[in-house]
């Protein structure tokens, strides 16, 4: 056995026993190859490489140790980064609840503002969950306020604030070290991009030739699902994937429905092309969570041992 | 953590390698930043060999420690050109370092005291 195939075995060992990120792998392989290097002046490769695992410890023990540290969303965040953020995110969560107000509670204003303010409490709480679920939402929001500063600069300016201040947030955020995040962690971050355009379906009001209001319940349905494959992600559980499936087709059919509307509002067709753009990047990015969440869930039913982590 | 000794009489207990782990790191990330290989080495090397570790049981502690915010990593290339992470002490560590000294200096001197022949 080469000095490769035993370290690639050794990993395999350790992420057979528990989610390990990527990083932490990284950082056992480099310990690995020094044992191996220093043991290898003084014995036979065999040995050498046989001697490396062994000092380095049982995987099945070591992975269960390190699950009791880390989470299956990755890295904790320090106090001082999650603290930033939120102070930070606080004008969003001011909009949400403003809007909220406006709208009313029962509204998609007043839900959305009910999950900004539970995902922000979580955050300052530490729960690793959040952190995936907020960088996700910010880069979707950046992506989708780029686009609108560049298409209309004129028209809405406050694109450009946003811009900033998601910026700001996302820095303390985002996984800065190659590997921070844990598959499962990257798969919950891009139900977020799935949920704001379900959400953005919702915003819009649509008529039929004959002036009656057209309902569209398949945002509804779209919007409902994201929140669904979002908790089966957080339990870690495969049925996760069924919901983020049915957001995806739900969001193809979001599309497929505001495709021939006629869109009668300033700067009608740029956003025409900027809303049905995000509806198809939020079909596309439910699709792939969908088949993370099959991938990298622990069981069918899933656990609660990670909410509170 | 674990203890491995050439004789079995030279072993160091479960529960005092344990508890010295903290202050270990806390003291030998003092000195300034390191990362896991190096700092069992230095363990190795403090202690004379008596005192050693089950090596991969060093990064769970680590993780610890960083998510008590006592310590903090980063990655740098290593001299292989591998990028390697790196852990140093943060305000909050110098602080439990300082604390963790003053428990252990008690605990020495009462032992000391205890063990002088009458």
């Amino acid at each position: 056995m080469t000095e490769d195939d035993a370290i690639t075995k050794y990993r395999e060992q350790l992420t057979a026993e528990a989610d390990l990120a990527r990083g932490d792998l990284d950082e056992i392989e480099d310990h690995l190859r020094n044992l191996y290097n220093e043991l290898r002046e003084r014995m036979p490769h065999g040995d050498a490489i046989a001697e490396a695992c062994r000092r380095l410890g049982d995987p099945r023990q070591l992975a269960r140790e390190h699950a009791r540290v880390r989470t299956p969303f990755g890295a904790r965040l320090s106090r001082r980064r999650a603290w930033s953020a939120a102070v930070l995110l606080v004008p969003m969560a001011v909009q949400a609840v403003v809007s909220a107000r406006h709208w009313g509670m029962a509204s998609p204003a007043g839900i959305e503002c009910g999950l900004v303010l539970f995902v922000m409490a979580a955050l300052v709480g530490r729960l690793t969950w959040a952190r995936p679920i907020i960088v996700g939402s910010l880069a979707a929001t950046l992506v989708w306020n780029l686009t609108v500063a560049l298409a209309m600069p004129i028209e809405m300016p406050h694109a450009t604030l946003f811009l900033v201040s998601n910026l700001g947030a996302l820095a303390f955020l985002v996984p800065w070290r190659r590997g921070e995040l844990t598959p499962a962690a990257i798969g919950l971050a891009l139900l977020a991009p799935a949920y704001s355009a379900a959400a953005s379906s919702l915003w819009f009001y649509a008529s039929s030739p004959d002036g009656v209001v057209v309902i569209n319940p398949i945002g509804f349905l779209a919007a409902l699902c994201v929140v669904l494959a979002g908790i089966g992600f957080v339990l870690r559980a495969r049925w996760g994937a069924i919901p983020a499936a049915i957001a995806a087709l739900s969001l193809v059919g979001v599309t497929n429905a505001f495709w021939p509307m006629d869109w009668r509002m300033p700067g009608g067709e740029a956003w025409r092309m900027l809303v049905l753009g995000n509806f198809m990047f939020g079909a596309a990015t439910a699709a792939i969570a969908a088949v993370v969440c099959w991938r990298t869930a622990r069981s069918k039913l899933g656990t609660l041992r990670h909410v509170l982590s | 953590m674990r203890q491995r000794g050439s004789k079995e009489a030279e072993r160091i207990g479960k529960d005092l390698v344990a508890a010295s782990a903290t202050p270990l790191l806390l003291a030998i990330l003092h000195k300034g930043p390191s990362y896991g290989y190096a700092i069992i080495q230095e363990v190795r090397e403090l202690s004379g060999g008596e005192l050693e570790w089950s090596e991969g049981m060093l990064y769970p502690v680590l993780h610890r420690l960083e998510d008590q915010d006592l310590i903090e990593s980063y990655e740098e290339r290593g001299d292989t050109g591998r990028k390697r992470k790196y852990y140093r002490l943060r305000p909050d560590g110098r602080r439990a370092l300082a604390e963790e000294r003053r428990q252990w200096d008690v605990v020495s001197a009462a032992l000391t005291k205890a063990w002088r022949p009458a």
